[in-house]
């Protein structure tokens, strides 16, 4: 009897999808699962992984000191290739920083709740990205103290930014953006941060989390208001998505360069930022699940469905890689027959197979649900993915740049080590914020599992 | 839901109020940061328009120029066929200085360069940044006249009237701000300033009620380019 | 109970002024971050000699350097070259103008006239020059060129007093170059004439 219950069970699991939260959970006890961390002791494991990440910042300003004292001379960039790894670095990490919003904006509009989980350190993880891909290109400019000269703002000189440019319309896209997610993200903290300041032990804990809160007291008209505004919110974010690195790809697709000048690009770009986002989404999840213990919110059914979608956005982004072969060859044009040609074997073939194999091909792996669950198998594949599309971008950006129209005027770009300590470092900026983030705020929203809570028990006793 | 306390409260009863100020004050901020901004750049602080400055002598422009009527090119020589307006030599004072005012303590530096060798120097007013090439000579060629951009230099009297004058005495300032926006102003309209070449050194023309069309005529006849060409970024950034 | 309250008030007040204090302290910090910010730019000031700026370089500490001995203007070097500083053939001075007397000449001479000459000799030449007067702050004033004196003079003489100087007048060479010289002797004959036939 209990035998063929047990097989019932597993029959159940092994058909059915998982449920979106495991276990026997209350309302308290999905607060203080999330909330009890932040209240205990910092435990040693933290301060390892914070200590290397800030080791990391640490190298990220010290080059960016170098940077700014010495000139951009310290990079490897130069005629012709004069976007080197800062664009590059920037673009993947303006990548990176889709996935956040795409899942708590867009699936929050399409009613999907597997969300809930792990919207909060989504949207985290896309406003540190933000900030990482914000960065370059202040620092690739020749005088990074004026960087406000993109923006239009009065002035004796009569000086007014060049709207013709998509440079300036990228400063706008990506301000916006920035201040959009910022403002999701915290208004989907705010009755959280209330619930942390109810719990805090210390008066210095309470008072800052309550200065966070905004004087948050549960009222049903708090609530109101926040729902409406969460909506809306939620509504402006989501095609901020595709406005951005749509922006960000006409950096490319405007100029006449062979390689950047096709129609192709912005929703070639979308496709290639979410793609990159989920995997680093991915990435994050699997060993935050396993140090806070979140595997009863954050289940096989949430990995199973960002699979999923991940393998949709590889696939659009591999039907990119065709068309943009296939445009080469059958536009006509002998520039970019030669780009293309020189993308798969010239000097820069060994990135471009890099990203054929980790971008087109490993995703197809995806199609096997035994991968979808097996998280070893599926953070491996997501960092080969994360470099994948780092390496995508970076022949976007420089081979396409290596060959111009000219003969007389190519070069070949080779990155200096300060080139690669900016980018090391930025993992730095990010995994930092991101550990402060894990340690002082709620990585996953209370409020909204405890209404999750609800809403499955009602249908439990409906069934 | 909230937990009983009895911990006296953290925030008085201000807070509630200085947390709506800071929300919503912070755009006036980020407005209010841009508009004095930019009334500090276009103030005196910045463009140093009317500020004195002293001179190693305290040389009165409106002596020189409205009592004795000594033209601009008189010192100022290769103002019509150079780039600078050239300062005059020691040895230009002392036309006159040789005999005029041979007992004046106020004049002991010119007498002292003249005898030395040694030149007097002279506190730049009018400074353009290096990146900004201004060529006097094409702009008295075109019909734009020492006062417009100098103003009326022949009205200049040491700033405090007080006797005996020393060089502590500030006696010279500029008129005009020498921004890119007062430059373009012309530049983009260059009828409404332009005068006859014969006007060019008279510090009391003022444009006429009928400059409208004297301005453009005197455009098309002295061949001055068009807006388009005028504010191009290498008339002046070569 | 009185006393408790306004205890309290004045609780409230000073953390009022606190919190004010504060944000006025950072408004100015952001601020004076911002005027840096808009501080003149490094390309403002480049490393290259302005005119008449002072040099180490040269002995004379000038980075203007003087004109070799014997440097020609370009307009007046090519083909029909004449030698404009021949204002003496031998011992004597020469009695006429090098280059042709055109209209445009002379006044071009009026011009150069008004400018450099006009304020001692005055506009018609009679020695009433605005500057000019028998005061001691005035400059004592010159012959004017129609009395008999100076009309017989030869145009090398006027020659030789602009470019260097005579009795009180100092030299003009460095004010007027030695076309527009001639330019001006040629308006001052004119000058001579128009006032001996008056």
């Amino acid at each position: 009897m209990a035998q063929s219950e047990n097989i019932r069970e597993e029959a159940a699991e092994e058909f059915a999808p998982p449920p979106v939260i495991k276990g026997r959970h209350t309302f308290s006890s999905i607060t203080q699962k999330i909330s009890a961390p932040i209240f205990k002791p910092t435990p040693t494991g933290w301060f390892l992984g914070f200590g290397l990440s800030f080791a990391l910042l640490m190298l990220f300003m010290f080059s960016i000191a170098r940077l700014f004292s010495r000139g951009i001379g310290i990079w490897g960039v130069n005629q012709p290739v004069a976007w080197g790894l800062a664009i590059t670095n920037f673009v993947w990490w303006i990548g990176i920083g889709h996935a956040g919003t795409l899942i708590s904006a867009m699936l929050l509009l399409m009613n999907q709740k597997w969300r809930t989980s792990i919207n909060r350190f989504a949207e985290a993880m896309t406003l540190f990205a933000l900030a990482c891909a914000g960065l370059y290109p202040i620092l690739h400019l020749g005088r990074p103290e004026y960087f406000y000269w993109l923006l239009p703002y009065p002035n004796i000189e009569d000086v007014w930014p060049q709207f013709r440019s998509p440079l300036v319309w990228d400063v706008f896209a990506i301000l916006i953006y920035g201040v959009v997610s910022l403002f999701f993200w915290y208004t989907g903290l705010l009755p959280d941060l209330a619930t942390m300041r109810d719990r805090a032990k210390s008066r210095a804990a309470w008072a800052i989390y309550g200065m966070l809160a905004l004087g948050w007291r549960n009222d049903a008209r708090h609530w109101h208001r926040y729902e409406r505004a969460y909506l809306m919110l939620a509504a402006l974010a989501t095609p901020l998505v595709v406005s951005v690195h749509s922006i960000v790809s006409y950096d490319f697709s405007v100029a006449i360069l062979p390689g950047w000048h096709t129609t192709l690009s912005p929703p070639y770009f979308v496709a290639g930022a979410a793609f990159s986002g989920l995997a680093m989404v991915i990435i994050i999840t699997i060993p935050l699940r396993a140090a806070f213990r979140l595997e009863d919110f954050i289940t096989k059914r949430h990995f199973d469905n960002l699979a999923k979608i991940m393998l949709a956005m590889g696939l659009l982004v591999t039907y990119g890689y065709i068309i943009e072969r296939f445009s080469a060859w059958y536009g006509g044009n002998l520039y970019e027959a030669y780009n293309a040609s020189e993308r798969a074997r010239g000097v820069y073939a060994l990135m471009f197979w890099t990203q054929i194999v980790s971008n087109a091909i490993a995703p197809q792996l995806l199609w096997f649900k035994r991968v979808r669950t097996n998280l070893p198998i599926l953070f491996v594949l997501s960092l080969v993915i994360c470099t994948g599309m780092w390496f995508e971008r970076y022949v976007i950006v420089i081979e396409s740049l290596h060959r111009d129209f000219l003969p007389s005027s190519w070069g070949v770009f080779s990155a200096t080590l300060w080139d690669w300590a900016t980018l090391v470092g930025s993992f730095g900026l990010f995994l930092s914020l991101l550990f402060l983030f894990v340690r002082f705020l709620p990585s996953v929203s209370m409020s909204e599992m405890r209404k999750l809570l609800q809403q499955s028990k009602v249908k439990e006793d409906e069934a | 839901m909230t937990p009983k306390r009895t911990e006296p409260r953290v925030f008085p009863r201000f807070a509630n109020k200085l947390a709506r100020v800071i929300v919503f004050g912070f755009v006036f901020f980020l407005v209010g940061i841009v508009l004095v901004s930019y009334l500090i750049m276009r103030s005196p602080l910045n463009t140093g328009v009317g500020v004195g400055h002293r001179q190693p002598v305290p040389f009165s422009h409106e002596r020189h120029v409205r009592s004795l009527e000594i033209d601009c090119r008189y010192c100022h020589s290769s103002v019509e066929t150079s780039s600078f307006a050239g300062m005059p030599p020691t040895e230009t004072c002392m036309q006159c200085h040789s005999q005029v005012g041979i007992n004046q303590t106020i004049l002991q530096p010119v007498r002292l360069s003249y005898e030395t060798g040694q030149p007097l120097e002279w506190m730049r007013v009018s400074r353009l940044p290096d990146y900004v090439h201004f060529n006097h000579s094409i702009h008295l060629n075109k019909g734009v006249g020492c006062v417009t951009c100098h103003g009326r230099i022949d009205e200049m009297v040491p700033l405090e009237e007080t006797f005996p004058l020393d060089n502590q005495i500030p006696v010279i300032w500029q008129a005009e701000p020498f921004s890119m926006q007062w430059c373009l102003n012309c530049h983009r309209n260059p009828e409404r300033f332009v005068m006859p070449r014969e006007q060019v050194f008279n510090m009391k023309w003022q444009p006429p009620s009928n400059q409208d069309t004297t301005g453009r005529k005197l455009v098309e006849e002295y061949k001055i380019r068009g807006a388009l060409d005028l504010t191009s970024c290498s008339v002046c950034h070569y | 109970m009185t006393r408790n309250s306004r205890l309290l008030h004045t609780n409230a007040e000073r953390d009022r002024r606190a919190a004010i204090s504060l944000c006025s302290r950072i408004a100015c910090v952001i601020i004076f971050l911002l005027f840096i910010a808009a501080c003149t730019q490094k390309m403002a000031r480049q490393p290259k000699y302005r005119p008449l700026e002072p040099s180490n370089f040269f002995r004379d500490g000038q980075s203007s350097r003087p004109l070799v001995p014997g440097t020609i203007a370009r307009e007046d070097a090519g083909t029909n070259f004449t030698n404009l500083l021949a204002f003496k053939s031998g011992d004597t001075y020469v009695d006429s103008i090098p280059i042709p007397v055109t209209a445009q000449l002379i006044e071009r001479g009026r011009e150069r006239y008004e400018i450099y000459c006009a304020m001692c000799h005055g506009k018609t030449g009679e020695g009433d020059g605005t500057v000019t007067g028998t005061l001691s702050y005035r400059f004592p004033p010159p012959p004017p060129f129609s009395s008999d004196e100076v009309r017989h003079h030869p145009a090398g003489f006027y020659f030789d007093v602009i470019t260097n100087g005579y009795r009180t007048m100092g030299r003009y060479s460095h004010q007027v170059n030695a076309r527009d010289r001639w330019a001006v002797i040629a308006y001052i004959r004119k000058l001579q004439g128009s006032n001996t036939y008056k």
